[in-house]
């Protein structure tokens, strides 16, 4: 287990021992190791700007697009990686960073939201708050059908579809269609993936 | 006779061989030859019908012929009665009455359409009880109900300039309980009713309250929430007979509108202060209790009783202070009242406040025995020990106290330090009051009562006759918002003018000056000089408490979530949302939004998670 270079692991090797620990199913045992794991990531903090790339690197190599358990696996892992030590939430900048590279042809409101995210959120992105995003990208699709307003979605996730709602109606009256187009252009860039 | 005469074979024969009995067979016979004979069927008929036509359009017809007719089908059968007469003459009514209402309603008010119904009915009821059959009541009833009462419901109710609406403006009891009565007795009617007051008193309530006219002035604003609940019970309890369901219909729709404004809980809170300021001078005890039952009504309508509480606290600290409250019984009547309500939480700190009022008369009389030797003619100092927790926190902005008044202030700090060891005391100088002698021009002297701050004031008029705001404001270190507040109403109200302004003006400009007003009179050797104070809440400080509000809520509505989720364990999201709404309920409203900020916060404290198949199912961690 990485004997040779005892201190500094590579985004493979943390991967796996982050979905070990994740299929655990003792709560509280995990969450320890969990905290142990991120101690010892201290060494990535030096280099922070390249966390990206290592997660880039980790989602072309994994076979994501099969299985979604796999994906919720990645997906949380991405948050666990981009957390700094003892810190609870990420910030949004990193968030949206994040989403646009993860859920890119996951989401078909990707661009909105994340647009959304950098205009009105000045807290940090819980983990809560992350973890829902991925459900709700699943359930709702361009129209926002199937998104519940009695659903227990974070208020963030109210305010966007309600921020959209507004979009909907002005863009009727003024018909500027630009958040559309960018809407459109999203998906066609790689539809295979988003079905 | 015929019977008397067929007696034994109508006694062995008959029964025998099942044969009629003679009675019956002549009653039979009668039925079918004579009754149901062509031309006696029609023509009994018509003429029994006619007689009621005619009767019912005020001939007076013989009635005893009648009651014998009507009998003697009853005496043929019941279905006799009843396919032969009643039912043409229920049908024969039921035109009639439907074109009579028809004609009424053209040319009638509301009232008089009602009146006319009613004597109708009851017509029709001594129709019954002098010559029909008792079994007939309820249909004919039924009848002129359904086409008197029912079919013209709605016109009724709606009838411009006399309906049901400009009966309850109007007040008008005897017509109301008319139509209470009347409708009662068809299916919809009463809910009719009801759902016009309810409409009517929600669009008045609304108009009421939304009125910025009324807003400007909080008691009459009240007063008038008061007069118009007032109004609507008497209504309720003359005209409509106590009804339960009328009464909840009102208390909803005050429910409705009092919430409409967010303002109400502060001015049902001025209302409380005005009368036990002033209001309640000279008013026996029940009338007290009475006005404050009725505010306590009010208070129940309200969804934001934390706001009201706040705003009564600071309210009552202000009666308190200044020695202002009319009656300490209507006080503590008024907080046993909100204790009853709300419980032992809601007033606690109310009274604390009570608590602290009385330690401190002791201390001041300790004080004064322990320093009677030393203090001699000096100042005589009163004050008022504050437990921090208990009050309206103000932000302390300390002043320059005279050197006389500091000299006392500082022998009553020892003695207050001196028996009570690890207190901090500190001057809240902004809500005192101070009473000085001042002579003027003439020689004539008067008592002067006025704020600590305007004590300061003109307490450096002792050594200088002319000061400009900017030395005032130096020599005092009055924060400048109330030091102007002070200036004017020192300088600018007629009649207690002692200051002098340069240049005479309403308002106080940085660059004035100030004299002493030597030509100062008064009728009074006692002056009384009140601050300009704004007494409704301006906008940045009603923002500033709506604030404090809603901080103090959450806290609260943390507090209900943990709760409800440590004896449940596990629950969804919209039921916990109402569970906190329920529980929360007899202090405020909660927004489910802030529930959710609120769920989200504890999740994030790891106080809670969620379910990880179900993200609606919300669990409770440790």
């Amino acid at each position: 287990m990485g004997s040779s270079m005892p201190n500094r692991l590579d985004i493979f090797e943390i991967y796996a021992r982050y979905c070990d620990i994740v299929s655990r199913n003792d709560h509280a045992t995990s969450k320890e190791l969990l905290a142990v794991l991120s101690k010892s990531l201290e060494y990535c903090r030096q280099r922070r700007e390249a966390i990206f790339n290592d997660i880039y690197k980790l989602m072309s190599c994994l076979d994501l697009s099969v299985d979604s358990r796999n994906f919720n696996c990645f997906y949380g892992f991405v948050f666990f990686f981009c957390r700094e030590s003892g810190q609870k939430n990420i910030t949004v900048h990193r968030a949206i960073t994040a989403w646009r590279l993860v859920l890119n042809g996951r989401f078909r409101l990707l661009n909105q939201w994340c647009n959304f995210v950098q205009e009105h959120q000045r807290h940090n992105i819980s983990e809560d708050t992350w973890q829902q995003v991925l459900a709700f990208s699943r359930c709702v699709n361009e129209d926002l059908e199937g998104y519940d307003p009695k659903g227990a979605w974070p208020v963030l996730i109210d305010d966007f579809v309600e921020h959209m709602y507004r979009c909907r109606i002005s863009q009727s009256k003024n018909c500027s269609t630009e958040d559309y187009i960018f809407g459109f252009a999203d998906m066609e860039e790689q539809p295979s993936i988003s079905n | 006779m015929i019977r008397d005469i067929l007696m034994y074979m109508d006694r062995t024969f008959v029964p025998s061989n099942r044969k009629t009995p003679v009675h019956e067979l002549g009653l039979n016979l009668w039925r079918d030859n004579i009754i149901h004979s062509h031309k006696i069927q029609t023509r009994l008929l018509d003429t029994l019908l006619d007689l009621i036509h005619r009767e019912r359009t005020g001939e007076v017809i013989n009635r005893g012929l009648m009651r014998n007719i009507t009998k003697m089908l009853m005496d043929l059968g019941s279905s006799v009665y009843q396919e032969d007469f009643e039912r043409p003459f229920l049908e024969v009514s039921a035109s009639f009455y439907s074109g009579e209402s028809q004609q009424f309603i053209e040319c009638c008010d509301c009232g008089d359409y009602l009146k006319k119904a009613e004597r109708r009915l009851n017509e029709e009821m001594e129709r019954v009880s002098h010559y029909l059959d008792a079994k007939s009541e309820a249909k004919i009833t039924s009848v002129v109900e359904k086409e008197m009462i029912a079919n013209h419901m709605q016109r009724l109710v709606h009838m411009e300039n006399s309906g049901l609406v400009n009966m309850l403006v109007d007040d008008k009891y005897e017509d109301l309980s008319r139509m209470y009565n009347l409708f009662r007795r068809v299916p919809e009617g009463l809910s009719t009713i009801r759902d016009v007051m309810t409409s009517h008193l929600r669009e008045t309530g609304k108009q009421l309250v939304s009125d910025p006219e009324r807003l400007r002035d909080p008691v009459d604003f009240v007063q008038r929430l008061l007069d118009m609940k007032d109004k609507h019970d008497k209504i309720i309890s003359i005209a409509f007979n106590n009804d339960k369901t009328f009464q909840n219909a009102l208390n909803s729709s005050f429910e409705y509108f009092i919430n409409l404004n967010n303002r109400s809980p502060e001015f049902i809170s001025l209302y409380v202060d005005d009368k036990l300021r002033k209001g309640l001078k000279g008013v026996t005890e029940e009338d007290v209790e009475v006005v404050l039952d009725k505010v306590m009504m009010l208070f129940r309508y309200l969804q934001e009783k934390d706001v009201f509480e706040k705003y009564y606290k600071q309210h009552l600290a202000k009666r308190l202070l200044s020695g202002k409250t009319v009656s300490d019984d209507a006080e503590r009547s008024m907080i046993v009242k909100l204790k009853t309500e709300c419980g032992y939480q809601f007033t606690s700190k109310l009274e604390g406040m009570f608590t602290d009022m009385r330690t401190s008369q002791d201390t001041m009389q300790g004080f004064y025995a322990s320093q009677y030797s030393e203090i001699g003619d000096g100042p005589t100092l009163a004050v008022q020990v504050l437990t921090t927790g208990s009050w309206p926190t103000q932000p302390s902005a300390p002043c320059n106290l005279p050197a006389e008044i500091l000299g006392v202030c500082e022998k009553f700090r020892a003695y207050y330090l001196g028996t009570h060891t690890g207190r901090r005391l500190t001057w809240q100088t902004n809500m005192g009051t101070a009473d000085i002698k001042a002579t003027f021009g003439k020689g004539q002297k008067h008592e002067l009562n006025v704020s600590t701050y305007q004590m300061c004031v003109l307490m450096l008029f002792n050594s200088a006759d002319r000061l400009s705001y900017k030395e005032i404001e130096q020599a005092t270190e009055i924060p400048a918002a109330d030091l102007k507040r002070c200036l004017q109403s020192l300088a600018c109200v007629k009649g207690k003018n002692v200051l002098r302004k340069e240049p005479m003006s309403k308002d106080i400009a940085e660059d004035d000056a100030f004299y002493f007003n030597d030509k100062f009179t008064s009728k009074f050797i006692k002056v009384k000089i009140g601050t300009v104070v704004a007494q409704k809440e301006s906008e940045p400080e009603k923002h500033e408490t709506r604030q404090r509000v809603e901080e103090d809520r959450k806290p609260q509505i943390e507090a209900a979530i943990v709760r409800i989720m440590k004896s449940r364990r596990v629950l969804d999201h919209n039921s916990i949302v109402t569970e906190v709404t329920t529980q929360l309920q007899s202090r405020f409203l909660p927004n489910p939004v802030v529930i959710k900020k609120r769920i989200e916060s504890l999740i994030e404290r790891e106080f809670l998670e969620r379910d990880k198949a179900d993200r609606k199912l919300y669990r409770y961690l440790a």
